[in-house]
């Protein structure tokens, strides 16, 4: 699929992204320009900016390629990462903005006056950013690996998609600050929307039809592509095994030919479909349009539970809260997130849909390579490249891959300043250098978003995130950053915000309970993964189900045993006051009568 | 004509400086406002909360015992439980975030604030 208009396209988009920090580039000598851009960003432009933050790859490729692989069960992912929004807007937006801090460990720690507690927060900040930027970077090396297809120099094309994609996008963060990537995520988001639209649209022009397109897909036994061991498929004197009999059931005549040809070549592994299992009713034949590949009831639930919860405690996602203008606009920016979501992921899940269904029309019977198995492609986060490849050509596929890259390019920016931010204000400024400069400040922030960029590219190079038998892939990586955020950070935020008697001793006491309790959770599950272990152990991918209750318990527990803040009360009257906007709109609207605004 | 340049240079700052020190005597929030706020809001974001959880948690419910919504198809090949999943739950989290939201703002209006809307600038 390598593409060379891909590989301009991309460059245009660098170019893009570096011109738009360059015209902002004299908005970030201070660290409130550089962090925040100034708090002076509209609701409208920060839910793009939010949005462009937040559907990542894991979204944009992740969402519908787990739709292409898993049928219903896929279609959970796009509702949680949606749904989470419901619990920032009721709870936590406009008291963040309110209360007037530049990270998450800032807003802790001010609350609480405590040091402790601030470290422990920048602690599970940095986690949460580098196991969601491992993923997205990893994508990007995807992304390079499909589109562009070669590598500079020795490197291959997936470590030269990192390290380029790194580079650029550390580029645009030093130079242009928040100011420069709030305008880069919104134009991005812009793409990203356009394309799932124009792809959609182009489908649908195709002939697809939603009611149909399900139906035809769930006409047969829902297939997975696997690799599996020769051992398991004959005996030892050549007679087929139960697996070979079902892969049998389900393959085409020239698919099944092609593994039985592998087969008798010797190859100690076989490509081969299998009918997937129906883990919610395992006496049933699992379908497309079923519930119960990916997970069972109780898999569901904690899912469901873990994304609702980790979205409010995603540094990145948080951060852009602090940008707002004012408290209500901070809400109104989460109800514009909601709307935008919700058209995003509609036309996410219709092209995985159509992907499933539509593919089929389009490749050779019975289609065996390096990208497909019977037809069936191999790894689902390529599944939306192959629709567009199909359906609209090098136009198409040129379109999708910049959309690819950019939102890749948003969401590691997003990461990388709230990263920087962590480090600075909560490490440099506080103990390091407590009497630095505002150019001295700035001067770190930008060497602290490098320093993460690289240590992030480094760990994606050395570690197997897509593709690998036991890899988590995309989606399920990303959703271990909501774990431990929606596990250790949700629950603090949301009893620091609306109960008075939380304490520092408290919330420390719940963060690392939560952090514990997920850390370990998603330790067994990626373990059990790997070596095939018991399939409760799978539930650990979504611990906030036991982890965020346990790590509330924790924090109320310890927080009776104390006082509450004396500044408490203060507190409470900042982050749930509106004074301080209704003088600004006083004001304004007195110097709007004067005529004297400029 | 006093010009108020928001984000201004030092001399305006200091040219706005009594009308700041003003609006902060007239305008201010008081603790039993400000709970009765929190209190309301509370409320109303765990009532708006646990209606979004409990259908959240309906769907794979009646996923994992009641057939006619995750076997039967209503439309095509769409069921219940897909159509559910994949359109009306994020229809329905933006309309219950449009209602949320202007309850919010509204308790908040009603609730906090002491000038009225008629404020002259030789009032500050």
């Amino acid at each position: 699929m390598s593409n060379p208009s891909s590989l301009l396209a991309m460059f245009g988009l660098v170019v893009v992204m570096l011109a738009v920090s360059w015209a902002v580039r004299r908005s970030t000598f201070t660290t409130l320009d550089f962090y925040l851009a100034r708090r002076q960003v509209g609701p409208f432009l920060n839910a793009c900016a939010i949005c462009g933050d937040y559907f990542s790859a894991a979204s944009f490729l992740g969402v519908a390629g787990v739709v292409y692989a898993s049928g219903a069960d896929g279609l959970w992912f796009a509702t949680g990462f949606t749904v989470g929004f419901i619990v920032v807007l009721f709870f936590l937006a406009a008291p963040f903005r309110r209360a007037g801090q530049f990270s998450i460990p800032d807003f802790l720690a001010t609350r609480f006056d405590s040091t402790r507690v601030r470290l422990t927060a920048v602690g599970i900040v940095q986690l949460i950013v580098l196991l969601y930027l491992v993923p997205q970077l990893a994508g990007a090396g995807l992304i390079w690996e499909v589109f562009v297809g070669r590598g500079l120099g020795a490197m291959t094309p997936y470590t030269t998609g990192i390290m380029l994609c790194t580079a650029a996008i550390v580029l645009q963060a030093v130079v242009g600050g928040m100011k420069g990537t709030t305008w880069n995520q919104a134009l991005q988001f812009g793409l990203k929307l356009f394309t799932v639209i124009v792809l959609g649209l182009v489908v649908i022009a195709a002939g697809f039809s939603y009611p149909s397109a399900v139906k035809d897909a769930s006409s047969g036994p829902l297939t997975v592509a696997t690799s599996v061991a020769r051992s398991r498929l004959v005996t030892s004197d050549g007679r087929p095994m139960e697996t070979l009999e079902r892969a049998r059931s389900v393959m085409s005549a020239r698919g099944y030919a092609a593994a039985l040809g592998e087969l008798e070549s010797g190859s100690p592994r076989v490509d081969i479909l299998l009918p997937a299992s129906n883990r919610m009713h395992p006496e049933r034949e699992l379908r497309f349009m079923e519930p119960g590949f990916r997970f069972t009831f109780i898999e569901q639930i904690a899912l469901i539970i873990t994304l609702l919860l980790g979205t409010a405690g995603l540094p990145h996602i948080t951060h852009r809260y602090f940008t707002s203008s004012s408290g209500r606009a901070a809400r109104a920016s989460t109800v514009w997130v909601l709307g935008l979501a919700a058209v995003f992921y509609f036309f996410a899940v219709l092209l995985g849909v159509a992907a499933r269904s539509e593919l089929s029309r389009y490749l050779p019977t019975g289609l065996t390579n390096a990208d497909f198995v019977d037809g069936v492609v191999r790894v689902p986060e390529k599944a939306l490249l192959f629709l567009a490849v199909e359906t609209g050509g090098t136009t198409l596929l040129t379109l999708v891959s910049v959309a690819a890259f950019a939102a890749v390019f948003s969401t590691v920016a997003g990461l990388l300043i709230a990263a920087a931010t962590s480090w600075g204000r909560d490490v440099y400024e506080q103990f390091i250098n407590p009497v630095a400069s505002e150019a001295q400040r700035v001067s770190f922030a930008r060497i602290a978003v490098s320093f993460t960029a690289i240590v992030a590219a480094g760990v994606s190079i050395g570690v197997s995130v897509i593709g690998d038998a036991g890899a988590p892939g995309v989606a399920l990586m990303v959703t271990w950053a909501f774990a431990v955020a929606g596990s250790s950070l949700t629950p603090v935020f949301l009893l620091s915000v609306w109960w008075r008697r939380t304490t520092a001793q408290g919330v420390f006491a719940g963060m690392i309970t939560g952090a514990i309790l997920s850390i370990a959770a998603i330790s067994l599950a990626a373990a059990g993964r790997q070596f095939g272990w018991a399939e409760w152990t799978q539930l650990g991918h979504f611990p906030s189900l036991i982890a965020a209750p346990l790590a509330a318990t924790g924090t109320v527990a310890v927080s009776l045993r104390g006082a509450a803040p004396a500044t408490a009360a203060s507190w409470r009257v900042r982050i749930h006051g509106t004074a301080p906007e209704r003088r600004q709109a006083i004001l304004i609207r007195l110097a709007a009568q004067e005529g004297g605004v400029e | 004509m006093t010009v108020l340049r928001f984000e201004a240079s030092d001399e305006t700052r200091v040219l706005a400086e009594p009308v700041f020190s003003r609006l902060d005597e007239a305008e201010f929030d008081s603790l039993e406002e400000v709970d009765a706020v929190v209190r309301t809001l509370r409320r109303t974001g765990i009532q708006y909360g646990l209606v979004v959880v409990l259908v959240l948690l309906a769907v794979p419910l009646l996923a994992l015992g009641a057939p006619w919504w995750f076997a039967r198809a209503v439309w095509g090949g769409l069921t219940l439980n897909f159509i559910t999943v994949a359109v009306v739950l994020n229809v329905g989290f933006l309309v219950t975030a449009l209602l949320f939201n202007r309850v919010a703002n509204r308790s908040e209006d009603e609730m906090l604030g002491r000038l009225d809307d008629h404020l002259e600038w030789t009032d500050v």
